[in-house]
């Protein structure tokens, strides 16, 4: 803990000694009482002083919390001696605490204790707003003497990092991904093999299973026929988040949105028990291979949540995307199609017989209106570009849809399913 | 800056302020006010732009606005115990004022601290000078125990201030 001397101290001393001074130059004792009666009161502020120990340990703390929900953190606090009045700045960013137990909120993120009797334990719970990664502390704990001369310090080395994630949402409609692999899931493959969903019959082989022959179509066609089933398969799930952004439009929004998209989407086909990878495109370019389980959808989310919007090295990017994008997965890129790289991008796994499918956020709600003829003209050219760049997806069988600001996360869903499906009847 | 640490920094300034003006100007103690004016102009200063030793300053100036009016012969105003009570209001609602720019302060605690200070201290004052009245003290033997004392009073102050000096012991935040 650190010890310093207030300016109270500094100000009672050098002004009682300059009064003790000053009555002895002018032969008065009006300015020695005053300035003996400051130094008497340096005097008793300094005696007794002691330095007290402290230690602050984080007792709970959330690996993760999400954005809206109630969270608890509780610390506990030890001293040599009794302290008191104790102020605690916790150091929380974006989150509101809503209730505190054991001390007082007096600030943004700092509680006072009216006093610490050697031990105090204090809970706090909050309530993050947006989502991201967070740090929790440093903590710093304010005290100081009885009569105020000295300030005591002490500053926590340390701080914890949080991933808050978005608000839980379960999306009602999700993409069938064409192909499965070969872990049981809930997607009926086409292949044949052992399940549940009836696909065909076929005359008995030998070495056939007995339990799959159809008795009454065997009887009737004196020769013994089976059932061939459509096995229960998983998927590989590849998203694939563009955080690329341009100057002049609104970035938290655009990305937000994309993550949030992103977030729902993970959590929804996670249930349904696929594999999920992904891959954000930002100035780092991090990728995850499709996996299962608790650890997996930690991970990705915690990947999520690093999302930071910035300039792209596309050939990372490319190449990233390429390493992680393999048949059979599915990939649905979140993308604003702010630069065509992605377009070009998506167009690659196209030609490599990747199912892809893009959500486009719309960005255009979010621009300021054009304020003269030449920004008009500009505004107009670049939507035309952008129509040219959607078309051309559209052109190769890459569903494409524009998720608008005031529509749902099921609304784009809804709307590349049904094209997915009205593609495969055109294909046959 | 904090609601608290701009309230406490607006009551010292007004109280160095009326201070200043309650001291006469007659007889060439106008000297006092002077420097006391400029006691009050380095407070504000120092408490606008965030300077804590101008809270010394100011202490300062306002001792010796004292000692030069006590010096003249002109009556005392505000009496010695307001002056004193005055100077230690000053300084702990300064000081205050100094300590929320750095960390919440609770505003009832800083309100009942610097009245309860100015009390004592203001009555040690009044009750001093009630003891001492009509005492002559003159002479080479008074300068030479004053002298005495300030020199201890001030050695004792810097011995103890050097055992304060700062110091960093405890345990780091660790995940329980």
């Amino acid at each position: 803990m650190t010890v310093s001397p207030t300016p109270r101290l500094r100000a009672y001393v050098t002004a009682g000694l300059v009064g003790l001074g000053a009555a002895l130059a002018v032969g008065d004792p009006g300015p020695a009482l005053i300035g003996g009666a400051l130094l008497a009161l340096a005097m008793a502020g300094m005696i007794g002083r002691a330095t007290p120990t402290m230690s602050v340990r984080l007792d709970e703390v959330p690996l993760s919390m999400v954005e809206g929900a109630e969270h608890r953190i509780s610390m506990h606090l030890a001293t040599n001696e009794k302290l008191g009045p104790v102020y605690i700045g916790i150091g929380l960013r974006d989150m509101d605490i809503t209730s505190t137990e054991g001390g007082r909120l007096v600030e943004d993120s700092t509680l006072s204790i009216d006093r610490i009797e050697r031990v105090a334990r204090v809970v706090v719970n909050v309530s993050p707003r947006g989502w991201g990664r967070r740090e929790l502390g440093p903590v710093t704990v304010y005290a100081d003497s009885l009569l105020g001369m000295f300030d005591f310090l002490h500053t926590s080395p340390d701080s914890e990092q949080i991933v808050v994630l978005p608000e839980e949402s379960i999306l009602k409609r999700l993409l069938r991904p064409m192909e499965t692999n070969l872990h049981i899931g809930e997607l009926v493959s086409t292949r044949r093999g052992s399940g549940s969903e009836f696909a065909d019959l076929r005359v008995y082989h030998p070495g056939d299973d007995p339990r799959s022959i159809n008795w009454r179509v065997s009887s009737r066609a004196r020769s013994l026929w089976v059932n061939e089933r459509h096995p229960e398969r998983n998927g590989d799930i590849v998203l694939l988040v563009d955080a690329q952004v341009e100057s002049g439009t609104d970035t938290e929004f655009v990305v937000d949105r994309s993550v949030r998209m992103a977030a729902a989407l993970l959590r929804s086909h996670a249930r349904r028990q696929h594999r999920l990878g992904l891959v954000t495109i930002d100035g780092l370019c991090r990728w995850i291979y499709p996996g299962m389980g608790e650890s997996q959808r930690r991970r990705t989310m915690e990947q999520l949540m690093s999302v930071t919007p910035g300039r792209v090295l596309w050939e990372t990017a490319e190449r990233a995307v390429m390493r992680v994008a393999r048949r059979p997965a599915m990939v649905i890129a979140l993308t604003s199609l702010l630069d065509p790289h992605l377009a070009g991008l998506v167009h690659s796994l196209r030609r490599s017989g990747i199912d892809v499918s893009v959500i486009e956020v719309d960005v255009e709600t979010v621009l300021s209106p054009p304020s003269d003829e030449a920004r008009s003209l500009g505004r107009r050219i670049w939507s035309l570009e952008r129509d040219r760049l959607r078309d051309r997806l559209a052109a190769e069988g890459i569903p494409i849809t524009v998720w608008h600001s005031d529509e749902s996360a099921d609304v784009p869903m809804a709307r590349l399913e049904q094209w997915r499906t009205s593609w495969r009847r055109r294909l046959g | 800056m904090a609601a608290t640490a701009r309230l406490s920094a607006g009551v010292a300034a007004l109280l160095a302020v009326a201070l200043v003006l309650s001291v006469p100007t007659a007889q060439g103690s106008g000297i006092g006010a002077l420097v006391g004016g400029v006691g009050a102009l380095i407070l504000v200063v120092g408490l606008l732009s965030g300077h804590a030793a101008s809270v010394t300053a100011a202490a300062v100036a306002f001792v010796l606005q004292l000692a030069i009016i006590s010096a003249l012969p002109v009556e005392l105003s505000p009496p010695l115990w307001a002056h004193a009570l005055l100077i230690v209001l000053i300084v702990e609602f300064a000081t205050a004022s100094f300590a929320a720019r750095s960390h919440p302060v609770d505003p009832l605690r800083v309100v009942v601290r610097a009245v309860g200070t100015a009390i004592v201290v203001g009555g040690m004052v009044q009750v001093m000078s009630l003891l001492l009245e009509g005492v002559v003290a003159s002479g080479v033997l008074v300068r030479a125990i004053g002298l005495t004392s300030l020199i201890v009073a001030g050695g004792w102050v810097a011995l103890t201030w050097r055992r304060s000096s700062p110091s960093d012991v405890g345990d780091p935040v660790s995940r329980g």
